[in-house]
């Protein structure tokens, strides 16, 4: 999936003309709350935390705090199983009730 | 002669330091600085007081029995202070079990905090000064478990966030897998495993297999993992061997991961991932996907 990266490495799903693009598979099929909750270190780029930390590319690790990022997917995945099975019933002419 | 100087008198300007000079008794003492110059008798006791002295070099004569001797000295009556409205925090995450100092630049502790629980403890520690600080975590079960990181202030208001944990070296060449821990594999892969590498081979063409340490790790203990390791073999483009935290001990290639990193075609790869956002008890997973190969040398949480 075709991601943008802003100047810290953040995920972002639109270019707002000052960021890189790169096709990342991590993030098919990914909701954009999650996606922009990510940070992409390309491979052979190095990021450095604030605390002075660094890290190597290829990296991919969550920015924001995981577990509401891993909900708000799950919640996503969800709402995604809902609309095809409606579009399912109305291909069948059936309802689930 | 011997002299002894004591702080200025009390009530600010015009106070000065008060000098004591022991000397022979009943010898004529003198002090004198610039225009200003001070004579009294040693008396009995042969100890002589002088009240009120400026800042300065002090010229100390006595005299007495057709001999003279002189000698000099600092004084220093005045000091100066900086005092300013300023505040800035520090928020400081340390382990279970520990205390936290906060020391500064000159190493005098400006705040400290004990954590007693066995989980993780938030605290924060307020400065009035700009500068560099130094946070200290040190366990308490007497294991000598130690951490610290630096951070700088810079402005009034500023605020900066330390999270502090003590490692977790899961495998150590020359040491082998840490006490405690496991690792098995799934899939079309083979393992052996010394105390110098763990190392995984595929067992089939275009075949995928997974190796996986249990128990799942306690990511909110750690903020920064490093895998150091090597593919060894790799079948064609599609090959990959990827190292990631799931929540799960195995997932398929596009399965969703907490993190995710992937080792070089050729040469060792020292991967390190950021779990500062990671709160979770999670699965460190090694896939080899498409056939490839890896040696595996180091893994360290810390």
């Amino acid at each position: 999936m075709t991601i943008y990266i802003d100047f810290d490495y953040k995920c972002h799903v639109s270019d707002d003309g000052t960021m890189r693009e790169f096709d990342v598979s991590f993030f098919e099929g990914k909701c954009v709350e999650f996606i922009e909750g990510y940070r992409y270190v390309p491979a052979g780029e190095t990021w450095e935390r604030e605390d002075g930390e660094m890290f190597n590319g290829e990296m991919i690790a969550p920015w924001k705090d995981y577990s509401r990022l891993y909900l708000a997917q799950l919640e996503y995945e969800v709402e995604q199983y809902k609309i095809a099975l409606t579009e399912i019933e109305i291909a069948l002419g059936v309802t689930s009730e | 002669m011997i002299f002894n100087m004591v702080g200025g008198g009390a009530g600010g300007a015009g106070g000065g330091a008060t000098l004591v000079v022991s000397s022979p008794a009943n010898v004529s003492v003198t002090v004198s600085k610039d225009d200003k110059s001070y004579t009294k008798n040693s008396g009995s006791l042969g100890s002589t007081t002088f009240k009120g002295l400026a800042t300065g070099t002090w010229t100390v004569t006595i005299s007495g029995n057709g001999q003279t001797a002189t000698r000099t000295i600092e004084i220093t009556a005045d000091y100066a202070i900086t005092i300013a409205f300023f505040s800035a925090s520090i928020n400081i995450t340390y382990p279970a079990n520990s205390t936290c100092v906060v020391t500064n630049s000159n190493g005098q502790t400006v705040a400290s905090d004990t954590n007693a629980t066995s989980s993780t403890k938030t605290w924060t520690a307020t400065v009035s000064a700009t500068g560099t600080y130094t946070i200290t975590a040190t366990a308490t079960d007497g294991s000598g478990k130690s951490k610290s990181q630096s951070v700088s202030i810079t402005a009034d208001g500023q605020s900066k966030t330390v999270t502090l944990s003590y490692e977790l070296h899961l495998f150590e060449s020359g040491v082998g897998l840490a006490e405690g821990y496991s690792v098995e594999t799934t899939g079309y892969i083979s393992m052996n495993v010394t105390t110098n590498k763990i190392t995984l081979t595929h067992t089939a063409d275009s075949t995928d297999g997974q190796a996986y340490f249990t128990p799942p790790i306690d990511c909110s203990s750690y903020s920064k993992l490093t895998v150091i390791a090597t593919q060894t073999e790799v079948q064609d483009m599609y090959s990959e061997t990827l190292i990631r935290l799931l929540t799960t001990p195995t997932a398929a290639q596009t399965a969703a991961a907490a993190a995710s990193s992937k080792l070089n075609l050729t040469g060792a790869t020292t991967v390190t991932i950021d779990l500062s956002s990671i709160e979770e008890l999670l699965y460190l997973n090694v896939g080899c996907f498409r056939s490839t190969d890896c040696e595996i040398t180091d893994i360290l949480f810390t």
